[in-house]
Parts: structure tokens; C-alpha cells; sequence
């Protein structure tokens, strides 16, 4: 796969960082050891790469990059297993899925992948009591906010 | 299944440190309380698996259809 640093620069995180998540994923909790991956063309989009799976792969995304409000909230169990302190230690992506009608692309906002910048250390974090959906659906979160009228004339780019 | 009948304020221990209280219980609606070590998570049943299936679904990804939505993003982002 073709990669970029360019867009991952105003992340904290390096392409090609690995992240070790201690617990694996929801579902996947055999796989610990990922790495995230650019490629120029898809962003703002991201991989998270499984190192031991090569068939095993998440598309993410910062929630910023849609949602500018998202302002999830750790307890203290999650910041324990993160090894922080303060959200600001915290890089957030969210987990994408993309069906086979595009304008339903969505974000598991409720239960982000939550990486600890300077270790590297990443858990899926299952946010307590915070109204976040996990399939947010990112076209009519934009849509919202440009005032456009309908996903599908919106979502025709050439 | 190990089934046990318990009344409000009773409770049962799940090895030496998990407790679960039953708080109150009123119709169809039973509210209980969960003492445990913080390193053991603990969450409503269907939410875990709304995402475990969300994680299935995104390994299941049409990559193919993320340029669309990627140059849709890139369009916004010149716009300002």
C-alpha cells in the first residue's frame, strides 16, 4: 500500500506507528499488535493494520474530522488501562464502516479506539453514559452542518 | 445456567471480588449494583454487542468506495 506521512502530520502519531492495544479489539481480541497506514488518496481516512493479520485491517478516522463538537469522556477505569492522566494525552479515532451504498458510511462514535500518544498503548474504550451512537452517520453529520438538503446530491463529487 | 433468587439489597459474589447488588426492583425493571475491580469492565449486554458486530461489519469495509467520500471531504476542506 501506497503511504503518506503528509496528512498524518498534524496527528501526534508517525505513519506507520505501531499501536499495541493490550485487550485486542471487541471481537478481535486475539490481534494486539496494529499499525496505522496513510494513503494520500483517502484521506482524512486511515487503516489500522493488524502486524500478525495481514487480512485484518480497520478503516478510522479522527472524529474531529467530521464531528468538531465530539467530546467523549474517559473514566477513570479507561485512563488507568491507557496509562494517562488528562483526554490531552489521548489521540481518538473511530472505527468506520463502509457499506456496499456509500452515502450510509458510518463512525462508532460510542466506542472509540482511544491511543495513548506517547506510548503507543490503545484500548477500544466503551464510553459510559454519553449519548454517542456507534453507527454515526458521517455524510448526514456533514450535511448538517453545510445546510445541504439531501445526501445523495451532496455526495456527488466528481 | 446457575440460577438464584435474590430480594432487594441481597446480593451474590462472583469470585472474590465481583459483587452484584440487587438495588431495587420495580415491574419489569431491576436495578442492580456492580461492585468490581477496575480492571474488569462491565456493560449492558446489547451495547457490547451492537459493537462487536460494528467491528465485524468495518473489517467488511468497501474500500473501493472511500475515494468518493474521501474527495468529498477535500472539496469541504478548500471551501474553507
Amino acid at each position: 500500500m501506497k503511504t503518506s506521512v503528509a496528512h498524518l502530520e498534524k496527528h501526534a502519531l508517525d505513519a506507520n506507528t505501531g499501536v499495541f492495544f493490550p485487550e485486542g479489539i471487541v471481537g478481535f481480541t486475539e490481534h494486539k499488535e496494529y499499525k496505522i497506514v496513510a494513503e494520500k488518496s483517502k484521506a482524512p481516512f486511515l487503516w489500522l493494520q493488524s502486524v500478525d493479520n495481514s487480512e485484518l485491517s480497520f478503516i478510522i478516522i479522527d472524529p474531529q474530522e467530521f464531528k468538531p463538537d465530539y467530546n467523549p469522556l474517559l473514566s477513570e477505569v479507561d485512563k488507568t488501562a491507557l496509562d494517562v492522566n488528562d483526554i490531552e494525552e489521548c489521540q481518538f479515532y473511530a472505527v468506520v464502516v463502509v457499506p456496499k451504498d456509500t452515502d450510509k458510511i458510518s463512525a462508532n462514535l460510542l466506542a472509540p479506539l482511544v491511543i495513548n500518544k506517547k506510548i503507543s498503548i490503545g484500548k477500544q474504550v466503551i464510553l459510559q453514559n454519553q449519548n454517542y451512537s456507534v453507527q454515526h452517520l458521517i455524510l448526514e453529520e456533514m450535511l448538517k452542518r453545510s445546510g445541504e438538503k439531501d445526501v445523495s446530491s451532496f455526495a456527488q463529487t466528481k | 445456567m446457575l440460577v438464584l433468587s435474590r430480594k432487594p439489597n441481597e446480593s451474590i459474589i462472583i469470585g472474590d471480588d465481583v459483587e452484584v447488588k440487587i438495588v431495587e426492583v420495580r415491574g419489569e425493571q431491576v436495578k442492580l449494583g456492580i461492585t468490581a475491580p477496575r480492571d474488569i469492565p462491565v456493560h449492558r449486554k446489547e451495547i457490547y454487542d451492537s459493537i462487536h458486530s460494528q467491528n465485524i461489519n468495518a473489517t467488511q469495509s468497501k474500500h473501493a468506495n472511500l475515494d468518493k467520500i474521501s474527495r468529498l471531504f477535500n472539496k469541504k476542506k478548500k471551501q474553507g
